[in-house]
């Protein structure tokens, strides 16, 4: 038999018990879509948290000690006053010398995290419009729509201050002066700074609508808040080293591990993120493994079926001069056949739910995240899942169908 | 190879079925020749082995032991392969339950050994389905549905089933034997006037008017030949 004909044999024995088809392919959507919503509902995940995570820098450390109090939410622990704080659990000016001197070759700088108290943000002749303010390390990858990252005195806004603030886009905004209100230690009386807009960034969850450099945060903070710029004692340091290698890096963590201080990078934050997203894909595509794995019993049933009310149809083409190989394939073409139809439901199926989904999701409990789109099918998943169904459509056929190619004809044809 | 004229030979043919002590003797040395375009009948009565000889004779069941020449060459000789192409390409079946698949048309199941053996086109295949058709009389029915036929159309379009390939032997297993006496002339003419035109015919049958129409009869009883049944 020619393979065309095969195929077209295939297909249109499908037609002969319809109802047994379609309770099949139904079994075959569940499992398939499924599988689609998995995949989707992962990559959903996947590009929120590589979109909003854009901002890190390989090269900036945050340091703690390993004697910390660990923090965690809900628990209440003892008051201590910063003089009795130990040096296991807190920076002091002397670490930031002592790492210095430590690491010359490794450690470009070493400070004090900065964080700005921000009032406000307005431009002349516009009102004012709150904000939060951030620092932006040195070789930080911030995605720019326009300009570039802050220098002293100049500041990274984010896209939803371009309207405001009254410029026409984010081309405009660049090398326009803005006044940020910074809140003086005590929040009761704030001090004005005029920065110029360096550059604009897209919207982004994770990090601050306004950045600034370090410089410019420790100028500023100088002024506002002196001790928060030398504080006599910190929970926190960071360190911006030269470009490390893996191994240089673990090496580097290692030592500092040894005298009792922990690195972690954006990376290692970013890390447990993506771990994350990838143990909630794993539950996600079990659960859809198990349906497909049902639907593949209903595709051996339909198969087994097919054949017990066909055996004398088999006996004749055996007689008629059909191979073996051409039963074989007769019915695990049917079943790819099943799988294939079933498949381009599920795909129609899964668009329309995207259709669907993402605008509820919008509207209802992702309404603060604009950037979060939950479901997101791409043609790469459509594809690797339309690979595993057929696989499994074609597995499960395969040893009714071996068993179908060995019938013998006379058995076939004597069966009256 | 043997005389040009014998299409079938078969040397002290043994088919058992069973086991050492459960053993069943089907055939029990049985031997002789058919020639090309002949019309033998294989005459018996249920049970005595005559299917049994012609499935073996169709290359669909192998003998215990004995050898069968087909055109001369050892069938146990032939793979599978070449047994499935000798099938395919040389041989006819028309049988006595008829095996048409009654929901695909008349046409399409005329057209089934084609299909089957990958020979030609659909297009091409069709038209010899069609021209096979006429010869049996049966092209006014010829997109109808085969259950919708009465017994002796059905008889016709497995004919035609059989003749489409454009076999040298056809193998016919009680053609007439689920039809009256109307239908069955019919079919009789039709297979007769095969044989006229050169294509060997073997006809299993336990009808003994119906055998005796045939050039040679081989009687079987209890697996071997026998001169009277």
């Amino acid at each position: 038999m020619k393979i065309n004909d095969i195929i077209t044999t295939a297909n249109n024995n499908l037609f002969r018990n319809k109802t047994r088809t379609i309770l099949t392919t139904l079994a075959i959507i569940i499992g398939s879509i499924t599988l689609l919503v998995a995949e989707s509902v992962g990559n959903g995940f996947e590009q929120y948290v590589s979109n909003n995570l854009e901002t890190g820098s390989s090269q900036i450390f945050r340091l703690t000690k390993k004697g910390a109090d660990k923090y965690k939410y809900g628990e209440i622990t003892k008051f201590k006053d910063s003089d009795q704080e130990d040096d296991t659990q807190v920076f002091r000016s002397s670490d930031i010398g002592y790492l210095k001197n430590t690491y010359p070759s490794i450690i470009k700088d070493v400070f004090y995290p900065q964080y700005l108290s921000l009032a406000s943000i307005s431009r002349n002749g516009y009102e004012k419009f709150t904000g939060s303010a951030g620092v932006i390390y040195p070789d930080s990858s911030a995605k720019l729509i326009s300009g570039k990252t802050p220098e002293f005195n100049q500041i990274l806004i984010s896209q939803e201050y371009v309207e405001p603030l009254g410029f026409l886009n984010a081309d405009d905004a660049v090398g326009k002066v803005v006044t940020i209100n910074v809140w003086d230690n005590n929040q009761k009386t704030s001090r004005e700074f005029s920065l110029v807009i360096s550059g604009v960034t897209h919207k982004s969850e994770s990090t601050y609508p306004l950045q600034i450099s370090y410089e410019t945060a420790t100028h500023i903070n100088q002024i506002v808040s002196p001790q928060s710029v030398n504080p006599q004692s910190s929970n926190y340091l960071q360190i911006y080293t030269r470009d490390l290698s893996e191994t240089e890096l673990a090496e580097f963590k290692e030592k500092l591990s040894n005298t009792g201080i922990e690195a972690s990078s954006y990376e290692d934050q970013n890390k447990q993120m993506f771990q994350i997203v990838d143990i909630l894909r794993a539950v996600m595509l079990g659960v859809a493994a198990v349906s497909l794995a049902v639907a593949t019993f209903g595709i051996v049933n339909t198969v087994l079926m097919g054949i017990l009310e066909r055996t004398k149809e088999i006996g004749l083409m055996k007689a008629l001069g059909g191979s073996k190989k051409m039963v074989f394939q007769l019915f695990t073409f049917e079943a790819a056949c099943i799988g294939f139809w079933g498949y381009i439901f599920s795909v129609v199926l899964a668009i329309i739910l995207g259709l669907i989904i993402n605008p509820i999701s919008h509207a209802t409990f992702l309404k603060d995240i604009d950037e979060f789109t939950l479901y997101v099918l791409t043609p790469l998943s459509v594809i690797k899942i339309f690979f595993v169904v057929m696989a499994v459509s074609f597995g499960a056929s395969f040893f009714p169908s071996l068993k179908a190619s060995k019938l013998n004809p006379i058995d076939a044809l004597r069966s009256e | 190879m043997t005389k040009t004229n014998s299409i079938i030979e078969a040397k002290n043919i043994i088919r058992t079925y069973g086991q050492k002590d459960d053993i069943c003797k089907a055939l029990d040395g049985v031997s002789f020749t058919i020639n090309k375009g002949e019309s033998v009948a294989i005459i018996g009565k249920s049970g005595s082995g005559k299917s049994t000889l012609m499935h073996i004779l169709a290359c669909l069941d192998k003998p215990t032991s004995g050898e069968l020449l087909i055109n001369g060459t050892d069938v146990s000789k032939m793979s599978e392969k070449q047994q499935e192409i000798l099938r395919g390409e040389s041989f006819g079946f028309v049988f006595q339950q008829f095996f048409l698949n009654p929901n695909d048309t008349v046409l399409e199941n005329v057209i089934l050994p084609l299909k089957i053996n990958g020979q030609d086109n659909r297009k091409i295949r069709e038209e010899k389905g069609i021209k096979i058709l006429e010869e049996v009389d049966l092209l006014n029915k010829k997109n109808n549905k085969a259950k919708n036929l009465s017994g002796g159309q059905k008889q016709r379009v497995c004919i035609a089933r059989a003749l489409v390939g454009n076999p040298q032997i056809v193998f016919a297993d009680e053609p007439t034997g689920n039809l009256d006496s109307t239908n069955g002339e019919t079919i009789e003419k039709i297979l007769f006037g095969l044989n006229k035109k050169g294509i060997t015919l073997i006809l299993v049958t336990h009808d003994q008017e119906l055998a005796q129409k045939c050039q040679k009869q081989i009687m079987i009883k209890d697996g071997k030949i026998v001169n009277k049944l």
